[in-house]
């Protein structure tokens, strides 16, 4: 049973991961307010973003795309909370 | 709830940079305490689940979403300190990579969501109910949080002059207090499931026993 729970964080965010693709694409609170008050001409895009809209560019705009943009982001959110995990570990150590 | 580039002008960025820097510099030893005392992986599992969660939007009204901004959520398993961290590194991230929130405006999107959605939340969560309040608090703190956030990008957006504060301040209010039932429902009933599985004692617990 303990070696079951340990993968239900994981098997609950590629669940999640799944049903991104039908996420609803209306517009949210705050740009919809926008839309509606006229200043959403206001956004500006600086420099260029890696996966903008949550796809990847070389894939178009699909649910294939959006699965692996949220897969790559979770992917480096659990690394760089891994990377702090090891560096702690490193640093208690070498007291 | 991400404010974009282009919406802020230089003094609200400068304003709500050095608040959240600020806030976050102050709370150096809780940060450590908080990561020292819990487990490093399970927030990192956290961070991933709420990154994904902001990823699936809900329609509220016809032509209009909202999605769930976890503040609350972290806030109840780690406790503010560390969930301040959690959720900057998902603002951050959804900046750098997703052009979500933009880049310039970064330290405000964090001072809404990361430093005021989780003081918030744990000021809501630590209030002394017992037993059968415990998951009223959990729906307020959630409800809390979203709708405080949204006033305060109401806020930035009025001092930046971009729209006016009494025109913006109403209708956002009212997108996120609906936004903010779905968020305090979400909250109330997967924080008790998430501290199961994800195997932690939940903040609340440790402060009781005085560990």
């Amino acid at each position: 049973m303990k070696r079951i729970m340990k993968f239900c964080p994981g098997l609950l965010i590629i669940a999640l991961l799944l049903l991104t693709p039908f996420a609803s694409s209306f517009p949210d609170g705050l740009e919809k307010v926008a839309h509606d008050l006229g200043f959403i001409s206001a956004e500006k895009h600086i420099g260029k973003a890696l996966m903008p809209e949550y796809t990847v560019p070389m894939l178009g705009d699909n649910g294939v795309s959006t699965i692996i943009a949220g897969l790559v982001g979770a992917g480096v959110l659990l690394l760089i909370f891994w990377l702090i995990n090891k560096i702690m570990q490193l640093h208690n150590q070498s007291h | 709830m991400h404010i974009p580039d282009g919406f802020l002008d230089v003094k609200a960025i400068v304003m709500t940079t050095s608040i959240s820097a600020a806030v976050i510099a102050a709370n150096g030893k809780n940060i450590k305490k908080a990561f020292t005392e819990q487990s490093v992986p399970a927030m990192g599992m956290m961070a991933a689940f709420i990154f994904v969660a902001q990823m699936l939007n809900f329609p509220i009204a016809p032509g209009v979403s909202g999605h769930l901004l976890g503040s609350a959520l972290v806030t109840a398993l780690f406790g503010p300190a560390a969930g301040m961290v959690i959720m900057t590194t998902v603002v951050a991230l959804q900046a750098l990579l997703f052009h979500d929130g933009g880049i310039m405006v970064l330290g405000a999107n964090i001072l809404n969501m990361a430093v005021i959605g989780c003081g918030l939340a744990y000021i809501v969560q630590r209030l002394p109910f017992k037993g059968k309040a415990r998951p009223v608090l959990l729906f307020i703190s959630g409800w809390l949080s979203i709708f405080i956030a949204a006033f305060t990008a109401a806020v930035e957006l009025g001092i930046s002059g971009v729209v006016p504060f009494s025109v913006v301040v109403w209708p956002v209010l009212i997108w996120h207090a609906l936004i903010g039932v779905i968020e305090g429902a979400i909250t109330m009933v997967t924080a008790p499931f998430l501290i199961k599985i994800l195997n932690i004692r939940p903040l609340r617990k440790q402060e009781e026993h005085g560990i």
